[in-house]
């Protein structure tokens, strides 16, 4: 705050500069008012010639050949132009919330997968190990948020080439695709809410029904709890999985869906084999039984064709698992709680309050790292103004 | 093309016509309005600075060169035309005294119509002039920064304390301790 001193001061030499001639009555003021006249007298003045060239230059927009809002050059006076330091820190600013955005993208938390139980794969082999390997024989469906749409898409590939692995050894078997007997199986999450997990599953049994299936096992449990769910094994046969699994698709949104193939057409052929060795052996015996010369050699011979032909009985039931194994396809139906995804307005509102949320998340994460890389660029461009100010100042002392 | 305008005859004169505000009308036309109301202010001021003519001559071209290019940088919320125009030409003129670190003497003489008069009067008037010098010549560089800025320069404290970066009220006092300083130089007080 200005003393009194101070402002009559300023009063009397503000007054003498505008009158440009003494003022004041009192002889300090006046001593004042002189001084002040005096140093503007001092000030110097420009000569005529440069005052001229100043007014042309002026006048002719100091010869710019470019607007003030054209781009500048990068140098002038063949120096380089500083880049500001607000632009770099932008610059890194912008970095990290590019970075900040991807790792929150590619992390968990805004995962857009569904949280479905990754389904095991099952290897052609049947040794349960995943393979590349497996080619087309084993597709892994795996997880996705495609609801309906996604299930729809899943049950499209569950109708594709269900062909045996190129990987097998291949060396045993048949030629000709038509003999070949593949195991086949499917395993199929579906999520449904609370109060259809009841009609779900009534809908799966239809479905076997209708493809000429068997219901082999099936649970269900439902309830206010929130952990309602069942498990279903169906059988079906093998021409009858892809248009079964299609339709069970159409009952729920899928969650995963993985479908195996294990080639047996080796042991089927190796089965039928031994059938009709043994059969032919039993002949063979049969034939030895009308030549035979005693009654001890026929006894022997009768405890042989009793031995072969349990043998042969037992080489039939493995046969036939076999047929039977590769007649029908296997597939386990998983059940589970969860909220279907719905269309329409609501649906529409619901996605945009997800995005939003999202947005907002993002938007908080990167604040985070943003706000004190701007308060540290903010606090080194005040500090290099501030070197910047000594050092010119620095002329003055 | 505009012809060239006049130029004011001096200090005096120009301190006279205030600065329109550069946001009027065209930037262009608004700049030379400034220009012919703040050129034989900016020149006086940079010259006390230098002390020379002929760098003082490059300081205060550099300076409107520089300010002609900013001109669409101006924000009127941060302090007047003239004001933001002397902080570019203090800029200039001390970017140029720290690199050339000129001292010379000043070769720059003041106006002659100051010397009119009778022979008494003009030795008094001399006498006077010599007396000044002597006094400013033991001003510091800050001082006498200060001293031209408000002489030379004609602002008033406000527009000081926005060339300067501080407050009016610190202005004042810095300005009335060397307004003190060097009255009594010039009268040979205590």
């Amino acid at each position: 705050m200005a003393t009194r001193e101070e402002s009559s001061t300023q009063v009397a030499v503000d007054d003498a500069l505008e009158a440009g001639r003494v003022t004041a009555a009192e002889p300090e003021e006046r001593e004042l008012q002189e001084l002040a006249l005096a140093l503007r007298a001092e000030s110097p003045a420009a000569a005529d010639e440069f005052a001229r060239r100043m007014d042309e230059r002026v006048s002719a927009g100091f010869g710019s050949r470019r607007t003030p809002s054209a781009p500048r050059p990068a140098g002038r006076s063949g120096r380089l132009r500083r880049p500001p330091l607000a632009a770099l820190a932008g610059a890194a600013s912008l970095l990290a919330a590019i970075a900040v955005a991807a790792s929150l993208y590619g992390g968990d938390d805004v995962a857009t997968t569904t949280d479905a139980e990754p389904v095991p794969v099952v290897a052609p082999d049947g040794t349960g190990a995943a393979s590349e390997e497996a080619g087309g024989a084993v597709q892994d469906a795996a997880p996705t948020a495609g609801g309906v749409a996604g299930g729809g898409a899943e049950a499209e590939a569950a109708r594709g080439d269900l062909a045996p692995s190129p990987g097998l050894d291949r060396r045993d078997l048949l030629p000709g695709r038509e003999s070949r007997r593949v195991d086949r199986s499917a395993q199929v999450t579906l999520a449904a809410p609370g109060d259809e997990l009841q009609e779900v599953g009534a809908g799966i049994v239809s479905v076997a029904e209708r493809h000429r299936g068997v219901l082999t096992s099936s649970s269900l449990t439902t309830g206010e709890s929130g952990r309602g769910g069942g498990s279903y094994e169906l059988q079906v046969p093998v021409d009858e999985l892809p248009a079964t699994l299609a339709e069970l698709s159409d009952l729920a949104t899928v969650r995963g869906l993985t479908q195996a193939a294990d080639d047996q057409t080796a042991r089927f052929v190796r089965r039928g084999d031994s059938v009709d060795e043994l059969r032919a052996e039993l002949e063979d015996l049969r034939a030895e039984a009308a030549v035979a010369e005693d009654e001890d050699e026929l006894a022997a011979i009768r405890a042989d064709i009793r031995a072969t032909r349990d043998e042969i009985r037992a080489a039939e039931r493995a046969f036939e698992r076999v047929r039977e194994r590769t007649a029908f396809a296997t597939i386990a139906v998983t059940l589970v709680e969860g909220e279907e995804r719905q269309t329409g307005l609501g649906a529409a509102v619901d996605d945009g309050v997800d995005l939003l949320e999202d947005v907002l998340a993002i938007t908080i994460r990167a604040l985070g790292v943003l706000l004190p890389l701007g308060l540290l660029a903010a606090v080194l461009a005040w500090m290099a103004g501030l070197v910047r100010r000594r050092a010119r100042e620095s002329a003055l002392a | 093309m505009k012809a060239p305008f006049g130029r004011s005859g001096g200090v005096s004169d120009a301190i006279a016509q205030p600065a329109p505000p550069l946001s009027a009308g065209t930037a262009t036309d608004s700049f030379e309005s400034l220009y012919r109301s703040a050129f034989p202010r900016v020149y006086a001021y940079v010259a006390s600075l230098v002390r020379d003519r002929a760098v003082a001559e490059d300081v205060t071209a550099q300076a409107f060169e520089r300010a002609y290019r900013r001109r669409r940088t101006f924000r009127a919320s941060r302090g007047t035309p003239e004001a933001w125009l002397f902080r570019i030409a203090r800029n200039a003129a001390l970017d140029e005294l720290r690199r050339g670190k000129r001292r010379a003497a000043l070769e720059v003489e003041p106006a002659d119509e100051s010397l009119a008069g009778a022979p008494e009067e003009q030795a008094e008037l001399a006498l006077r002039r010599a007396t000044v010098r002597a006094a400013l010549a033991d001003l510091t560089g800050h001082e006498r920064d200060l001293v031209a800025l408000k002489f030379a320069g004609g602002l008033s404290n406000g527009e000081i304390a926005r060339v300067l970066r501080t407050s009016e009220s610190n202005v004042g006092t810095r300005l009335h301790r060397t307004i003190e300083k060097l009255r009594r130089a010039c009268h040979g007080d205590a």
